[in-house]
């Protein structure tokens, strides 16, 4: 199905490149030249700390589908790869940037992500630094699915809460999650 | 013991361990798809060579971008480190941040917090 249609956007938003495709790390380690040639077109003054959050947690977003998004292919012992969709954009009603990727999920794995993100965004950037640390010593999320210190770290670069969605359609379940920066 | 030297690539960082001169370093970005699979060969060299403990032991990291799993990662080895000085030997861990990048300075300063028994510098990458 085309899912570019599932992605929620304000009318104003200015799509700077969008991709649907195959996720894979080939993708990944393209992707910062991809944000910086893109954005600096956009805008030749633009911060450097912008381009390089924008990199860092696109990776963290794109690693995360090729990992555990639904009907990811197993390309050999630790290679995954998944389709997603990956759009770069500018949002004119905040003056900020946005990272937006959405990927076909598991039903039972909803429960799971909204947990983990409701809970990085009901804190502030003190308490996530401090809860990162947690997890780390803890080494729960060491090995497990789940991505509780990857958004973490995406949290830690945003400058908003975190902004995600559900969908359900007749092909399955859809995660959307949008990072403004 | 074989020393070990691998070449970083675009997505993983440069790594020495040489016996030989008792230095361990790791340089450059890491954000392979899977850190746990790079990292493998190096912690089972790590937990080999400090089986014995080591007088002085020069450790250089200096990862100006790491992903989360890489992080993960650099924790695990941490672990090791601090098994070593509590086996007698003494480690001269140097962690070197990018200037422009809060998040490799603060990295930095929470494993000096959580791992208070290792000597841990922080170096700014303009002052190395």
């Amino acid at each position: 199905m085309n899912i570019t249609k599932l992605a929620n956007h304000y009318e104003d938003d200015k799509i700077l490149f969008s991709y649907n495709g195959v996720i894979s790390q080939i993708f990944v380690k393209g992707i910062k030249n991809l944000i910086n040639g893109t954005l600096t077109t956009h805008n030749n003054n633009i911060e450097a700390a912008i381009l390089r959050k924008l990199f860092e947690i696109s990776v963290e977003q794109l690693q995360n589908i090729m990992s555990y998004g639904k009907n990811n292919i197993q390309k050999d012992k630790t290679t995954y790869e998944s389709e997603g969709l990956c759009i770069l954009g500018y949002c004119t009603q905040n003056d900020k940037y946005f990272i937006t990727t959405l990927n076909h999920i598991e039903k039972e794995d909803k429960e799971k992500l909204e947990q983990k993100l409701t809970k990085v965004n009901d804190m502030d950037s003190k308490q996530q630094r401090k809860y990162l640390r947690e997890l780390l010593r803890s080494g729960v999320d060491s090995h497990s699915r789940g991505a509780g210190v990857g958004f973490l770290e995406i949290a830690r670069r945003s400058s908003e809460k975190l902004k995600y969605s559900f969908k359900e359609t007749t092909d399955g379940l859809f995660f959307e999650l949008t990072i403004y920066i | 013991m074989n020393n070990i030297l691998i070449e970083a690539t675009s997505d993983k960082p440069k790594i020495i361990l040489d016996t030989t001169n008792n230095f361990i370093s790791i340089e450059g970005k890491c954000y392979p798809e899977n850190s746990f699979d790079f990292f493998k060969d190096i912690i089972k060299w790590l937990t080999n060579f400090f089986k014995e403990s080591r007088s002085s032991v020069d450790i250089n990291i200096n990862l100006s971008y790491f992903n989360s799993s890489t992080l993960k990662v650099l924790f695990t080895i941490f672990d090791i480190f601090e098994k070593a000085v509590k086996n007698g030997s003494v480690l001269n861990i140097v962690w070197v941040y990018d200037e422009e990048n809060e998040f490799s300075q603060e990295s930095g300063e929470d494993f000096i917090e959580d791992f208070p028994s290792l000597s841990i510098t922080l170096i700014a990458d303009d002052q190395v």
